[in-house]
Parts: structure tokens; sequence; C-alpha cells
């Protein structure tokens, strides 16, 4: 099905925003990357107060606008924003600028605009970041991921320009992805890892994953941004840190799904890390870090919003 | 896109599971398992690749407690692969890439 933006109608477009900018801009709407309206004292998103819906079908059928393209739009609001816990009513708090991104998605959709592809091209754009020379993780990113993310974007490109690419092109692919992030032990590469080994599939049938892959990826990658402020020792408890995330994400569960034996039995320096003593005695200096990381991660926040508005208006 | 996971539970489960010509796999799930739904996606983009092999449904363990039973679910999301009604294997996978690769392994 071809969805068409506000029914093609700029008058469409306006009645549905409206009531939402409203909203937002008396903070009373938080984002969330699920669709949540009416919610049992829980605020409404923004893309739940737009179609009046935590339906995705609904929402798409009411807006024209693809569900997994507001789920992006939601995910990165997330990510730039604090939420406040209030008793009478939502309340969030981040950088003016981030904030901004609110209601400037939507008001970068023409009526009448299909967006099926542009979460699939956010897809694309992601996957040449993380190729780029520069990409701040590049180092620890290992040559067999850079293969394999290289042959993704490659196959990706054929698609885009129209040529087939057989079953067999994508199962090698994928192969060559699941082999690359399971032997991959970098700290700081097993979310990246698990991105390229969960997108390995053809361009126009990401969408629907793509946010569940992309959110702990830019997460990741937003936590890098803090290790500039670190001294060594802490840039080596937060790599056994994740390790730790890793071991325990990971671990073999029994038929009942409880992990046994402690996966961090095996990482006595991630389970040090990770133990309530340290994360206590680690607070203060660890909001410290944050906040002198805030600038540079809104900076890269900012600039991905603005890559997701430039692919809508050019849809 | 549109859910192609049929949702099964007591009432259903004979004829939508036990008589199904095809193994089907099972997804115990519950709508506030935040897990449960950011696998979801994934088995919804399978679900059209294993047509011809293989039914998708997912079982509310809330609302289907006898069946939660039945497979003895103590922690979600769990997915089954069932014959007949009866578990034939787990899979442990939670990307689309890993499932893909396991159910080639277990389907003829």
């Amino acid at each position: 099905m071809t969805l068409q933006a506000f029914n093609s109608s700029q008058a469409v477009k306006v009645s549905m925003i409206e009531p939402v900018r409203k909203l937002w801009l008396a903070r009373a709407v938080v984002p969330d990357v699920d669709l949540v309206w009416n919610g049992h004292g829980k605020a409404s998103s923004i893309s739940g107060l737009l179609g009046r819906t935590d339906d995705r079908e609904t929402f798409e059928q009411r807006t024209g606008i693809p569900a997994d393209l507001a789920k992006l739009c939601e995910c990165l609001l997330t990510m730039g924003i604090t939420k406040t816990p209030a008793s009478d009513a939502a309340a969030i708090a981040g950088n003016e600028a981030l904030l901004a991104f609110g209601t400037e998605w939507l008001d970068a959709i023409a009526p009448g605009a299909e967006l099926g592809m542009t979460v699939p091209r956010f897809a694309r754009h992601c996957m040449d970041l993380i190729l780029r020379p520069d990409f701040p993780l590049a180092v620890h990113v290992s040559p067999a991921l850079v293969e394999a993310a290289g042959q993704i974007r490659d196959l990706w490109d054929r698609e885009l320009a129209g040529q087939s690419v057989s079953r067999g092109e994508w199962r090698g692919v994928q192969r060559a992805a699941m082999s690359a992030a399971a032997s991959d032990g970098d700290a700081w590469a097993y979310r990246i890892a698990s991105f390229i080994e969960g997108i390995a599939w053809p361009i126009a049938t990401v969408s629907h994953e793509f946010t569940g892959l992309f959110e702990p990826m830019f997460f990741n990658c937003l936590m890098f941004e803090e290790t500039a402020f670190m001294t060594d020792e802490e840039r080596s408890d937060r790599a056994h840190m994740l390790l730790g995330w890793k071991a325990m994400a990971t671990a073999p569960r029994d038929e009942i799904g409880l992990v046994d034996p402690d996966p961090l039995e095996a990482h006595p320096e991630s389970a040090r890390v990770l133990s309530a003593e340290y994360l206590e005695q680690m607070m203060g200096r660890m909001a410290e870090i944050r906040a002198a990381a805030q600038g540079r991660k809104d900076t890269i926040i900012r600039e991905t919003m603005d890559t997701v508005l430039r692919l809508i208006r050019s849809a | 896109m549109a859910s192609t996971i049929i949702a099964v539970d007591e009432d259903n489960f004979e004829a939508e599971v036990v008589n199904s010509a095809l193994p089907v796999l099972i997804d115990f799930w519950a709508p506030w398992c935040a897990p449960c739904r950011a696998l979801l996606p994934a088995l919804e983009a399978l679900a059209p690749m294993y047509s011809d092999a293989l039914k998708i449904v997912k079982i509310d363990i809330d609302a289907s407690p006898a069946l939660k039973a039945k497979f003895n679910v103590q922690s979600i999301p769990q997915l089954y692969l069932a014959s007949a009604g009866a578990p034939i294997a787990r899979l442990v996978s939670r990307t689309r890439t890993q499932l893909a690769a396991e159910l080639d392994d277990i389907l003829p």
C-alpha cells in the first residue's frame, strides 16, 4: 500500500499538526518509540497524538506517514530529552535545538509525499557513516565487520539503482555479517556488529526493524563521546562495563530463559564495574562526564535529525 | 507493514496450531514486554519469507495462561517451533538474520 502524506491536503496537514504543536510547545507530549495515545495516565507521544491512535495501521491510514518513520523521529527525540516525573502532567527538558525537531519533522512533510523509502535511505546513510574513515568508532570496528557493511551497502546500491539481487547473494552477505559479529570481541563494537548483522536484508524490507537496531547503536555512539572526558582508568572501566552488558545479553539461557551460570563469573572486571557499590561510588563523576559530553552529543543528534529532515524533504 | 502474525489464544489454539498443516512458530509475548515488542518486527518480516514452510503465531501469556503452562513458559519473549501442537524446538535468536539461519537449519 502506497501512503500519501496528509491525504495530499495542506488543510489536513494543518488540522493534524496544529493540535500537536500546541501541546508539544506546552511540553505536554512525551516522545516515545511506541505509539502512545490516551494511555492510562501516560502522556501521548507526538505520533500517537497526531494520529489519535496507538495502532500502527490506523496511524498510517489517518496520516499517510509510515509508522516506521514516525518511530525513528521519536527515537531521535528520546535521545535528546530528559523525562521528568510529574504527577499531573508530562514534563520533558532538553536542548531547544533538539526539541525543535518535535514538530520540524512534521512540518517538513509535503502533503502527498510518499515517504516509504525515507527510513531505508536513512539506513543507507548510517551504513555510509560506519564505513567512513573518520567514523568516531572506526578503530573499534573490525575489518570483517567493515567488509560485511560494505557488502550490504553495495547490494543496497544495486537495489536502489533498480537492479535485482538474488536471495543467494543476500544469504552470502548475511553469513559474512553473522560470522563477523560472532567473532568480534571489541567492547565498543558489539552494538555496531548487531546493527550490521540485523540489517543485512534487501533495503526495501528494513524499515520495520530499523529503529530497533539503530537505537542501541546510536546510544552506543553517543556514549562513546563521553570517553573524551574520562581518565584512562575510567575508559577501561567503561569498556569492561560494555563487555559485561554483552556477556549478559548473549549468555546462553536454559529452557525457561534463565542464565546459568552467571555470565559475569568469567568477567571479574565487568562484575566489578557493574556492581552496585561501584555504580554508587562513581555516580557523581559519571554525571560530570555526561554533562561535559552533552554538547558533543547534542551536535551529533542534531546533525542526525537534519539528515532525516533532508530525506523527508527530498521524498 | 500489516501484521502477518496470527493472534492465537486458548479458543483457537486447536485450529491454528494443533491442526496446522505447517509447522508453527509460536511467539509467547505480552503487551507490557519491551523485548517482545522489539522482536515482533523481525517475526513480521520473516512471516512472508517462510509462508510456504511455516505459520507464525503469537500468544499473549496473560490472556492464555493455560497455553503458558502447557509450554512451561517462564520468561518472555520465548519462541517455540511446534508440530501438531507440541514443541519440537526452542529458538534462541532475536534478529531476523539469526532467526532465518536458525529456521533454515531446522526446517526440511
